[in-house]
């Protein structure tokens, strides 16, 4: 490793309400994968966009290759080379790839590009439509071509924020491989993830945040609980959590029968799954992703059409009902994209509660919301300020204590900790747990091991069908991996 | 080839408010330039500006309130009502219906009764728009301005056939309507201090309704999609239509205003409406969608609608278009100015390249 690329000296940042970043001191080197990990809200994405000139800091130094410098805007920052990624693709829905690619660029950068959307698209192995319009690809093509379009400016640092969290694990393992490959001739990347396993797998040093201050800086080859101690501080947490022995099985709560759903282009995504759930259950559903679990969770609540079978709710048909009267009947639902479908991000926290809860007495609802912060906490400037600027996990969290509150007798979740920090992970598992004390609980997952520590019994997904549900004394790692492939 | 690409700005509320001002004050300056140059006169200038400070604008601060109001809901909600002009006719012709064909005026609450069969028809005329929108997809916004031209073709047949009045000499119009049905106005001017007072008690209302119940939520967030109105448990086909019905309603009882308080008889349907559920729209998006400030900025469009008349009164010569091309071209670049305080744009070369 040559000197140090980047460097920030007592950097602070303080929102109204939350001192974001606490005198930040940390250096990044030429030619390394530093991964910055920290729980939710810890002030990860805020170091971020202050290197990439988003925000401007209240305090603080930053050096670039030992010159003090001010970053104003990301355009400044990529004159700087510095160039960001993040979670959300912040792309124009309605322009094509190219004109994505192209738009803001110079044109002696342009000739570049085709080269970049090579070997990117070699690296991941995803083609890209040039022609397509931004909105009819996936998610993981939009997170392809932000890459592009970041990588596009030749930058000497690359910050990547959480921008694994939505991408299925083969891609995800093969963009490990490209970020490794990146720094290799001279240049860094920022590593910003809230998962451990991932930052000790792919840096050769981790800075960890907490509450906004560094609490330590390792070199590769740590212990992970070491980082965990550093990240969660007394709330230092280890395993999935245990069940409690015997589960008492009470009413039938949901009976699907040889259900079969489309996907969006008429294909079948789910076809003649049969399970059903009882009182007392946490029925986990996992699988590789793209499996149909989306489509099956879909149908499930009403936002898809079902296109045979039947499903019956506490005894009720319900199979032709819109999911608004499946809720009002005791369902809930937490999606995988929570900031889509399940909370408004120009409404505050009140706000959301009081459409799902259906009560506007603003001070009934904050009394709520405290009595389940406590259980799962959320870290808000203020419970006033819009969800617009809460972090990815903390808008999890509220989409969850949303569905907790409306005392749902069947609660559907997918992917309920995929953004969340182990400590708060483990704590919505728990939630969970106490959910089936008086209801059921199904939840999708593509954790294996989550899986097996949740659910009370577990099914697997592939192409489609369902296999199990299994007991969870029926099944293990090993036969799960391997009907997620069969 | 060139696209256009419009990004928000992401403005402090002070520094929006202090751009929002002075891109008025700048509209303002440029009007009496233009003023000035076609009419050569300082007189006019002040003549036209004199309509800020007259009590005349109550009588447009009235109707605009109360049709921008509904379409604030409206639009909050995504739903693109572009027939207010069109529900304001339909209730209009009710009202006449109403105050010419029935008894019912002479009664206590004549007018109130008289004024919610207007709201009942403009409501109906906004359903067959919400309706097609929900049960079959059609684009509402389109089914709502064609609506428009078939009010209005009503309006006209009704006046130059079967309502035609027997004391109007042949003029497409019906009789005035009975002096019970009147809105009185203060003496001297052309507003009812009831009307003001209704406009503001139901920009009040609408306020409530869309910042403290959980309709006025659902309403927002069905502008964020409709999963999510229905996994809160509530069906968005029921908001859409309320909301929509509801931006029909007050057109329709500001058809039954202008008839009771302004016009007090039907005559052609443009030229009844006179443009003001298109003016409404302006009113709602430069008021941001938000009610409070519904009636503020009624005032100030409703001003620049009477400076027309002040035009025309003061500057011997300024016909009707003239005074009307004035007040467009300042409409517009309050509107647009308006614009580019919430937004900016960007314009990107782009060519279409297969890999
Ligand atoms: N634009 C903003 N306005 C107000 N508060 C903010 C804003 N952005 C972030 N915050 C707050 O700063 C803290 C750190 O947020 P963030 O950097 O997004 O955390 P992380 O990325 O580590 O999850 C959080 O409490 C968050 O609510
Ligand atoms: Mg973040």
């Amino acid at each position: 490793m040559g000197g140090s690329l980047i460097e920030l000296i007592n950097v602070s940042k303080r929102f109204p309400g939350v001192l974001a970043l606490d005198r930040v001191s940390m250096r990044i080197e030429v030619s390394e994968v530093h991964a910055l990990l920290g729980e939710n809200g810890a002030g990860k994405s805020t170091l971020g966009k202050i290197l990439f000139g988003v925000y401007a800091p209240d305090e603080g130094v930053i050096k670039v290759r030992g010159r003090e410098v001010r970053i104003p805007s990301p355009r400044h920052a990529m004159k700087l080379g510095i160039a960001m990624v993040s979670q959300r693709p912040q792309l124009v829905e309605d322009l094509t790839v190219w004109e994505n690619l192209v738009l803001g660029l110079g044109k002696d950068l342009r000739r570049d590009l085709y080269r970049t959307i090579d070997e990117v698209s070699r690296e991941l192995g995803i083609e890209l439509d040039l022609d397509k319009p931004v909105w009819s690809l996936s998610y993981t093509e939009k997170q392809m071509v932000s890459l592009v379009k970041s990588l596009a400016v030749n930058p000497c640092l690359l910050i990547m924020d959480e921008v694994t969290t939505y991408l299925p694990n083969n891609v995800r393992s093969r963009l490990y491989e490209f970020v490794k490959k990146f720094v290799e001739n001279g240049r860094s990347v920022l590593f910003i993830t809230h998962r451990i396993r991932e930052a000790l797998e792919i840096a050769d040093r981790v800075t960890v945040l907490r509450k906004g201050r560094v609490v330590a800086t390792y070199n590769r080859g740590v212990d992970i609980d070491s980082v965990r101690r550093a990240m969660f501080g007394d709330r230092y947490w280890n395993g999935f959590g245990t069940h409690e022995k015997t589960v008492a099985l009470g009413n039938m709560v949901l009976t699907v029968s040889s259900l079969t759903v489309l996907g969006d282009h008429g294909e079948e995504k789910v076809r003649g799954v049969s399970f059903d759930v009882r009182e007392g259950e946490i029925l986990a559903i996992t699988g590789i992703a793209g499996n149909g679990q989306r489509e099956l969770a879909e149908a499930l609540i009403g936002l898809r059409r079902v296109a045979r079978g039947r499903i019956t709710f506490m005894g009720i048909d319900i199979t032709r009902y819109p999911p608004s009267k499946r809720v009002s009947m005791g369902m809930g639902f937490v999606p995988d994209d929570v900031a889509k479908m399940s909370v408004s991000l120009e409404m505050n926290v009140y706000e959301n509660m009081a459409l799902r809860l259906g009560t506007t007495r603003f001070d009934a609802l904050a009394k709520v919301f405290e009595s389940y912060v406590h259980e799962i906490p959320v870290y808000t400037p203020s419970p006033k300020v819009p969800l617009k600027v809460l972090s990815g996990g903390n808008l999890q969290k509220i989409a969850i204590i949303k569905e907790l509150a409306s005392q749902c007798k069947l609660l559907i979740a997918c992917n309920p900790t995929r953004m969340l920090d182990e400590a708060s992970a483990h704590r919505v598992r728990n939630v969970l747990r106490n959910v089936a004390k008086r209801g059921a609980v199904i939840v999708f997952t593509e954790d294996v091991e989550e899986a097996l520590g949740l659910g009370t019994r577990i099914a697997v997904m592939n192409r489609g069908t369902i296999f199990g549900p299994y007991h969870r004394e029926e099944i293990d790692v090993a036969k799960i991996e391997e009907l997620m492939v069969s | 080839m060139l696209k256009i690409v419009i990004v928000r700005r992401e403005l402090g509320l002070s520094k929006r408010i202090a751009l929002s001002l002075t891109s008025i004050a700048l509209c303002l300056a440029v009007s009496a330039l233009i003023i000035y140059a076609i009419t050569g006169s300082t007189n006019v200038v002040f003549a036209a500006f004199t309509s800020f400070v007259d009590l005349n604008t109550l009588r447009y601060l009235g109707t605009l309130t109360v049709i921008a109001l509904g379409l604030c809901i409206a639009y909050r909600a995504k739903l693109w009502n572009l027939g207010a002009d069109g529900q304001l006719v339909i209730g209009a012709i009710l009202a006449t219906w109403f105050a010419l064909y029935t008894p019912l005026c002479s009664s206590s609450m004549g007018i109130v009764l008289g004024l919610v069969v207007a709201a009942l028809g403009g409501m109906a005329w906004s359903f067959i728009a919400i309706a097609l929108r929900i049960w079959i997809g059609v684009n509402e916004a389109l089914a709502t301005l064609l609506l428009n031209y078939v009010a209005y073709y009503l309006a006209n047949h009704l006046v130059e056939g079967p309502w035609r009045g027997v004391a109007v000499h042949g003029y497409p119009e019906t009789d005035l309507i009975p002096r019970a049905c009147w809105i009185p106005c203060v003496r001297g001017y052309s507003f009812s201090p009831y009307i003001v007072a209704m406009a503001l008690l139901l920009t009040v209302l609408i306020h409530v309704i869309v910042k403290r119940t959980r309709f006025g939520l659902a309403v927002k967030a069905l502008g964020t999609g409709e999963a999510l109105v229905e996994l809160s448990g509530i069906s968005a086909k029921k908001v859409a239509l309320l909301a929509f019905l509801m931006s029909g309603a007050l057109a329709g009882l500001a058809g039954g205003i202008e008839l009771f308080e302004v016009q007090r008889k039907l005559i052609l349907g443009t030229k009844f409406s006179a443009g003001l559920g298109f003016t409404a729209i302006i009113v709602a998006w430069l008021a941001q969608l938000e009610p409070l400030l519904v009636p503020l900025v009624s005032y100030f469009v409703g001003a620049l609608l009477l400076m027309m008349v002040g035009i025309q009164i003061a500057g011997a010569g300024v016909g009707d278009a003239v005074a009307q091309v004035i007040v467009g071209v300042l409409l517009v670049s309050t509107l647009v100015s308006n614009f580019f305080v919430n937004y900016r744009m960007k314009i990107v070369k782009v060519k279409g390249v297969k890999l």
